[in-house]
């Protein structure tokens, strides 16, 4: 079998293909739609981290570690926050102990998001979806030009295409939403739902 | 104020999709035995025919180890622990929030690490109790029951030091991607993953037996199968005046890995241990033993069992490698049935030519020729 290197070189060339043509799909969070995310929201806005902080505490079950991390409000497109304001996620590191939960949003100061946020329960994460409601903000060196990306970094080139069945076809950030674009879509999608209510 | 710049991202993500795809988080477990406690209490009977739900964690637990060298991971199951973060045990449970937190109304499962001075102490699955469960194979059914096997699988991924790759700017088909989809099995990248943090499972060099002492039954060399296959194309679509449809898996890959499947059958493997056997391979993962000496008497698995086989080879060719569609005039079940009779009549005393012939007379509808001895 390992000698048959036809189909190895067949399978190889198929990883390859499957690597670049592929679609992400397997388990765990099931990614909400953009209408699902903003009604489900208590919360949207434009932030900037100003401070990340980890600390114990207390549980039913045992000692955890959560982050605290505090943003700078740059816009708020949905609810009412002041000029700044702190969401806690499970996980970080004090000490010599670090507390891991794969796939929640992880901030550094300075990161500049949009997020969607639900605080209602004290989630383990905060921002809807668990990760799909943080849209990175991007920035063009040469143009000046300010994109938005999902949380992986995948540029995001329409609003219909957060939570879609299929995966959408990949657009370089040079095609994907403004943050300006994006920002006005919330605002509008915010008060076509207030006046379906 | 600090903004990403898109220059060296777009630099990183072209990188990074030049290599694998999959995404290791740190820091693995030490060699050896890495027991799991399945504290998830009783359930009817699943729709897989598990009995509870600790056959279907375990059973996840079991895909993972066929892959993995330098450890093992160790279901115990049924265990009555009560869980808890950092009491040195890796806890699999149901629960309504994780450890005081919510789960979300999105999250299905979530798993915690914990390390200490970068050392991978614990790590806990936590199942969404607010979600209903049961455990299948197939199209997910989002908003209505959600698979718990497959999501064990996602999350034993991460116990074992795994993360999302596309979390990190790749697009790969992979169960450790973050979102649910219609995937229920380990596929190339996830498994390509595991073996860089634990080496692949000891196998032999194939043809011979690895987990029994009896006598091992040999199959014809795989140019002469081959052969066969190119006669039967022929057959189909100038004598038979079959039309050419698609099929996902090349000629190639289904003489191979057909052959493959009914070698391991005809060894004393069940139907799901030559179908993970044959996917070991597929993955690159060695040649795995067959299951132990071969009966007395040759004796074929069932057809619809090859059959389903070489309709999970197909699925395995469209969305794990995303092969093209190739022409063939031989349909998927033409494809089983005859190689299966060939290899029969080759294992029972007839030359290749001979079982060319008999098939032959089969097709044409000339009766069921006898075997050679």
């Amino acid at each position: 079998m390992r000698s048959w290197t036809g189909v190895r070189r067949a399978l190889a060339a198929g990883i390859v293909v499957a690597v670049l043509a592929g679609a992400p799909q397997a388990a765990s969070v099931v990614a909400p739609t953009f209408e699902a995310m903003l009604a489900r929201a208590q919360a949207v806005f434009v932030g900037e981290t100003l401070d990340v902080r980890s600390r114990w505490v207390s549980t039913s079950s045992g000692r955890a570690i959560v982050t605290v991390v505090t943003f700078k409000v740059l816009h708020t497109l949905k609810g009412e926050l002041g000029g700044q304001t702190q969401l806690e996620f499970l996980g970080g590191t004090v000490g010599e102990y670090r507390m891991e939960v794969p796939g929640i949003p992880r901030f550094r100061v300075g990161d500049e998001d949009v997020l969607f946020v639900d605080e209602r329960g004290q989630p383990v994460s905060p921002v809807v979806g668990f990760m799909h409601g943080r849209f990175r903000v991007l920035e063009d060196p040469g143009t000046g030009r300010r994109s938005v990306a999902r949380h992986d970094f995948e540029p995001l080139a329409r609003v219909a295409d957060i939570g879609a069945a299929t995966s959408p076809a990949r657009v370089s950030s040079a095609r994907a939403l403004t943050l300006e674009r994006f920002e006005d879509e919330i605002v509008r999608a915010v008060r076509r739902q207030r006046e379906a209510r | 104020m600090r903004r990403i710049i898109l220059l060296s991202f777009v630099l990183v993500a072209a990188a990074a999709g030049a290599s694998q795809s999959y995404w290791i988080n740190g820091p693995s477990w030490p060699s050896g035995s890495v027991p799991v406690h399945i504290e998830l209490g009783s359930s009817p009977a699943l729709i897989d025919g598990c009995a509870d739900w600790s056959c279907s964690a375990s059973g996840a637990v079991d895909r993972w180890n066929l892959f993995m060298g330098r450890i093992q991971l160790q279901a115990v199951q049924h265990s009555t622990q009560t869980n808890g973060e950092l009491n040195g045990r890796n806890d699999m449970f149901f629960a309504a929030d994780m450890y005081g937190k919510a789960f979300g109304q999105d999250t299905l499962a979530l798993t915690t690490w914990w390390f200490r001075n970068d050392r991978l102490v614990e790590a806990d699955i936590g199942f969404n109790s607010s979600k209903k469960w049961d455990s299948y194979r197939g199209t997910t059914r989002p908003g209505a029951v959600y698979d718990l096997r497959r999501v064990a699988l996602h999350e034993l991924g991460h116990v074992l030091g795994l993360g999302h790759p596309n979390d990190h700017g790749q697009t790969v088909v992979a169960m450790m991607n973050g979102t649910i989809g219609n995937l229920d099995s380990l596929t190339v990248d996830d498994i390509a993953g595991i073996q860089e943090l634990y080496g692949a499972l000891g196998g032999d060099t194939g043809g011979s037996a690895g987990g029994g002492s009896g006598s091992v039954i040999n199959f014809p060399p795989r140019n002469e199968t081959y052969e066969f296959r190119g006669w039967l194309e022929s057959t189909y679509a100038n004598t038979l005046g079959r039309p050419a449809g698609l099929s996902y898996s090349d000629v190639e890959g289904s003489v191979v890995w057909v052959q493959e499947y009914l070698r391991y059958r005809l060894n004393a493997c069940s139907h799901e241990e030559a179908v993970e056997r044959v996917r070991i391979q597929i993955a690159g993962g060695g040649v795995p033993g067959v299951c132990g000496a071969a009966a007395s008497v040759i004796a074929f698995p069932p057809r619809n069992e090859t059959y389903g086989f070489r309709l999970q080879l197909e699925e395995f060719y469209r969305v794990d490698l995303a092969r093209a569609a190739v022409k063939t005039s031989v349909d998927a079940e033409g494809d089983v049935v005859w190689i299966q009779e060939y290899l029969r009549y080759r294992l029972t005393g007839c030359t290749h030519a001979q079982s060319i012939d008999k098939v032959r007379q089969q097709i044409e509808g000339r009766g069921l020729p006898a075997a050679c001895r």
